[in-house]
């Protein structure tokens, strides 16, 4: 039995046939999310998605053009595949261009939870409910809910070419998140936490609404610090952040374009306490598919090997360019896009101590719990300086909440300065990291 | 495309169980963009999506359907979805629909649908080539170049009906320069609400705009690295409004007062800036790019005064925060696209011109920092901590414009930035952007003129410099 997606798939491919001088890809995706958001132990909002969409690539004497649709009635299609056609007509043939041809097989990866359409509104209404009390009732300062929600997604995701690419797979996941704001007197400070998962059965919102309340509680009485050049200790989701402004430089065609600044850095060592990898077939991660977005087989690529910089990510086109093979690092932010360089499950794999050992070691210092203005980080110079709020710490104990302030430096000198990993892995979508102290950084304040 | 029936049929179905108010939105997206890197068009991407987004309120509680499905029976099952989620009631009797026309015109020219994709094509190897021949240290530049017909209807539980089209045009360019081992980037954006006409203002724009990046980048390449640490700051007009859209927009939308989670939530009627300082967000203006007729709940766009003189006067408010509050909407409740709940949104936020020279308000600097271009920024509403990047920016020593400086970023507090500024001028420079909030962008356009700010944190590397 096939799916619709499959079906447009297989439809637009033999309208295309009969033109042999044309190469064309669909990548069709059905997606449906729901959900739930309280405040104040009522139901603010409900909210389900559906939504399916497919991108057509077409090449035709070494230019490609590309059209999208969401309308999958024949004539749409066939609109589609001739819009596609016609902007071929437009770009310039690039001689690396192509598709990629079939794996002999795929990993078989569990992405799916079965269970996700037998759970209740009711049983996600509670889960929201009880995120939102745990975090209120850990302390009495926690004052406002920001917002305390439950969602998940679906999603089947269909590949096909005219290579004899066919394949599709489906998953789904979980989520919970909690904003909240403790207040003391005209103080106010905000928490988050969060918890993402697979099956429904391994949320915890107990565990995840008191994070959110220790966080803003912790944060109460924040000060300015002067301006120091000092250690920081980034907590794991600050470093995950860092590495998702830290992947475009890893992308072959970033290197090609001269918009990486680790271009000049390959086959050298960078710090010997990293090792970098990325791997779609990681299970545990949110990022984890049996192949990327043009239908190449996903795989682990090591990137930095205990510090040496090995290899790039690489797509198809890009692969072909160096003579290489594709990594099957072709990403898409959706069917809208056509695919570029990306990572999937992005992660420094973990070292011995935990945080309070990496905390105990520093006489004076910083440690870092949340970063602001990240999306202005310079992904080609490398250069950052970004808003900041964390605790000073003094004599290996944290003494006092810090906000206001900002961390500024380049992205190759932090990877060089990291002077310990830490063995708490955290997940932020696909990017994982432990915590990381850095030997010294500047820190903007008063 | 749908029709206004199929619509009302979605609205009928979506109240047979009763709810204090519903609406059925429909948008009809298509566009075009085509991408220059390396001298050459190497990508074109051209794209339809069409959708509905279902709303019912009943009590506090909202419930939204979003589908793609767009036949009677997808409409039926999406009113289903929302008609379900609340205990039924008695079947609500619509009002008889009558369209609502709108209030003024924004004219588009040359719509993107008449103009070739050769035309589009010319245009950006023009900015390409004009960015390129500026240096031999320019390595690569990238243009973009992005045109959007949004097509809207909606009808709702009021019996309005109204329909909105939004024509946006965009170009950015990416410029890297690279000298020896250092590389740095320069970026340059234009665009507003309207068609091909805003690439053809003035013979030169394209090309200017394009030189504008490549300069940036070029001057980035020989900038020494910004001071760290608090010191007077100068944003020129041409700058952009980011501070503005950071410092306060943010936290004068209606939903973040109600929760309670804005640092100005419980400042109305009191000076929240200095008395030079006057905000406004209009959604009437022509040619910007977060203008439109109406909202994306069917309300006029109009003209808000937020602050008056230093004084908290307004919030940005949608159809709910409204009701809740005792008001009207200000018709700032907007979405990304259907597949996205209405919240408040700015549409175009400025700080109103005064009347100082800018020149002047430089030579009368004895030190600090000159910001010439803002990029992007981000706030915490709750604390009003801002941050926002600079793109451009010199020491200003004894009064005169000195050495650029990079790798600067500025943070605030919002209230206590606003009250600092002690001098504005009468210039006012635009800029234009996606704001994002809850997870959905919209196009928002944002301007101030020159402001001398008293002190602010400047996030430099250069710890050493005073």
């Amino acid at each position: 039995m096939t799916t619709i997606l499959q079906d447009a798939a297989a439809w637009i491919l033999q309208k295309s046939s009969p033109q042999a001088d044309l190469l064309v890809e669909i990548f069709a995706s059905r997606t449906r999310q729901f959900e739930i958001e309280i405040r104040d132990q009522q139901v603010d909002n409900m909210r389900q998605a559906d939504e399916q969409g497919l991108g057509i690539r077409v090449f035709k004497r070494g230019s490609m053009g590309f059209s999208f649709t969401t309308d999958f009635s024949p004539q749409a299609l066939e609109t589609c595949l001739q819009t596609a056609i016609f902007g071929a007509n437009v770009t310039n043939p690039e001689e690396h261009w192509g598709l990629p041809a079939p794996a002999s097989e795929y990993p078989q990866l569990s992405l799916w939870d079965k269970e996700i359409n037998t759970i209740s509104i009711e049983q996600k209404r509670k889960l929201a409910l009880e995120l939102e009390t745990a975090a209120r009732g850990y302390d009495q300062r926690v004052a406002i809910t920001e917002s305390s929600a439950y969602s998940d997604w679906q999603q089947e995701i269909v590949i096909a070419n005219s290579l004899g690419i066919n394949t599709g797979f489906r998953a789904s996941g979980c989520l919970l998140s909690i904003y909240i704001v403790a207040r003391e007197q005209d103080d106010n400070q905000t928490g988050f936490s969060f918890q993402q998962e697979r099956r429904f059965t391994a949320l915890n919102p107990q565990r995840t609404g008191q994070e959110a309340a220790r966080q803003a509680v912790a944060m109460l009485g924040a000060q300015k610090i002067p301006t120091c050049q000092v250690p920081v200790i980034f907590d794991p989701l600050v470093g995950a952040s860092f590495l998702g402004v830290l992947a475009p430089a890893f992308s072959a065609e970033s290197v090609f374009k001269g918009k990486s600044f680790l271009a000049t850095k390959l086959a050298t060592s960078i710090n010997s306490k990293i090792t970098l990898v990325d791997d779609r077939t990681y299970q545990p991660g949110m990022a984890a598919a049996p192949f990327d977005a043009e239908g190449v087989v996903g795989r682990r690529n090591v990137l930095i090997q205990d510090g040496l910089l090995q290899t790039w990510l690489h797509n198809t086109v890009s692969g072909r360019r160096q003579a290489t093979a594709s990594s099957g690092n072709a990403v898409r932010s959706s069917f809208r896009a056509t695919p570029e360089i990306g990572t999937s499950n992005f992660f420094l794999l973990p070292g011995p101590d935990d945080q309070a050992t990496l905390v105990g070691s520093i006489s004076r210092g910083l440690l870092i719990n949340e970063v602001m203005g990240m999306h202005s980080v310079n992904t080609i110079s490398g250069d950052f300086s970004v808003g900041a709020a964390g605790h000073w710490i003094e004599n290996g104990e944290k003494q006092f909440p810090v906000r206001g302030i900002m961390i500024a430096g380049n992205l190759l000198e932090l990877m060089q300065n990291i002077e310990s990993i830490g063995s708490d892995t955290r997940f932020m979508g696909g990017k994982g990291s432990p915590s990381l102290l850095i030997g010294r950084l500047t820190v903007a304040g008063e | 495309m749908v029709q206004r029936e199929d619509l009302e049929f979605c609205l009928h179905q979506t109240l047979m169980k009763g709810g204090d108010f519903a609406d059925v939105y429909y948008e009809h997206r298509q566009g075009n963009m085509l991408v220059c890197e390396r001298g050459q068009v190497e990508r074109q991407l051209t794209g339809l999506e069409q959708g509905v987004g279902v709303r019912l309120v009943n009590g506090g509680t909202a419930a939204y359907a979003f589908s793609n499905n767009l036949s009677r029976t997808g409409m039926a099952e999406t009113a289903a979805v929302v008609r379900e989620t609340f205990n039924g009631r008695n079947r609500v009797e619509l009002p008889p629909i009558s369209l609502v026309p709108p209030r003024y015109q924004l004219t588009v020219e040359k719509r993107p649908d008449t103009v070739s994709l050769s035309q589009k094509s010319k245009l950006i190897l023009l900015a390409d080539t004009a960015a390129r021949e500026i240096d031999s240290r320019i390595r690569q530049v990238t243009v973009s170049y992005a045109d959007t017909i949004q097509k809207v209807m909606l009808l709702n539980s009021d019996g309005e009906w109204t329909e909105d089209e939004r024509v946006r045009t965009r170009l950015a360019i990416n410029v890297v320069a690279a000298e020896g081992s250092k590389i740095q980037t320069g970026y340059e954006s234009l665009g507003g609400f309207g068609g091909f006409e805003i690439m053809e203002s003035s013979a030169r724009l394209v090309a200017d705009t394009a030189r504008n990046a490549a300069r940036r980048a070029l001057q980035m390449l020989t900038a020494r690295s910004a001071p760290a640490g608090l010191m007077p700051v100068i944003l020129a007009g041409e700058a952009g409004g980011t501070m503005i859209h950071e410092a306060c927009g943010h936290g004068l939308e209606a939903d973040h007062v109600e929760h309670g989670i804005s640092v100005y939530g419980d400042m109305m009627e009191q000076m929240v800036a200095s008395p030079l300082i006057s905000v406004v967000d209009d959604a009437t203006l022509a040619g910007r790019y977060g203008s439109y007729h109406f909202d994306d709940e069917g309300i006029h766009g109009q003209s808000t005064v937020l602050i008056e003189q230093g004084r908290l006067v307004g919030f940005l408010y949608d159809r709910m925060t409204a009701r809740r509050a005792g008001r009207q909407s200000t018709g700032n409740g907007r979405r990304e696209s259907y597949q996205h709940r209405p919240v408040p949104r700015m549409s175009n936020t400025f700080i109103r011109p005064g009347t100082d020279d800018p020149a002047a308000i430089i030579k009368d600097t004895r030190q600090g920092i000159l910001v010439k271009r803002m990029g992007g920024g981000q706030v915490n509403t709750v604390t009003g901590d801002f941050v926002f990047e600079v793109a451009e920016a010199y020491l200003i020593e004894n009064g005169e414009i000195g050495p650029a400086i990079k790798g600067a970023t500025l943070t605030g507090n919002g209230p206590e930035v606003l009250k600092r500024v002690e001098r504005v001028g009468n210039d006012l420079g635009f800029s234009i952007g996606t704001c994002g909030k809850e997870g959905q962008g919209v196009p928002v356009g944002d301007a101030q003129p020159t402001l001398y700010i008293r002190e602010m944190v400047v996030g430099g590397v250069d710890a050493a410099a005073e």
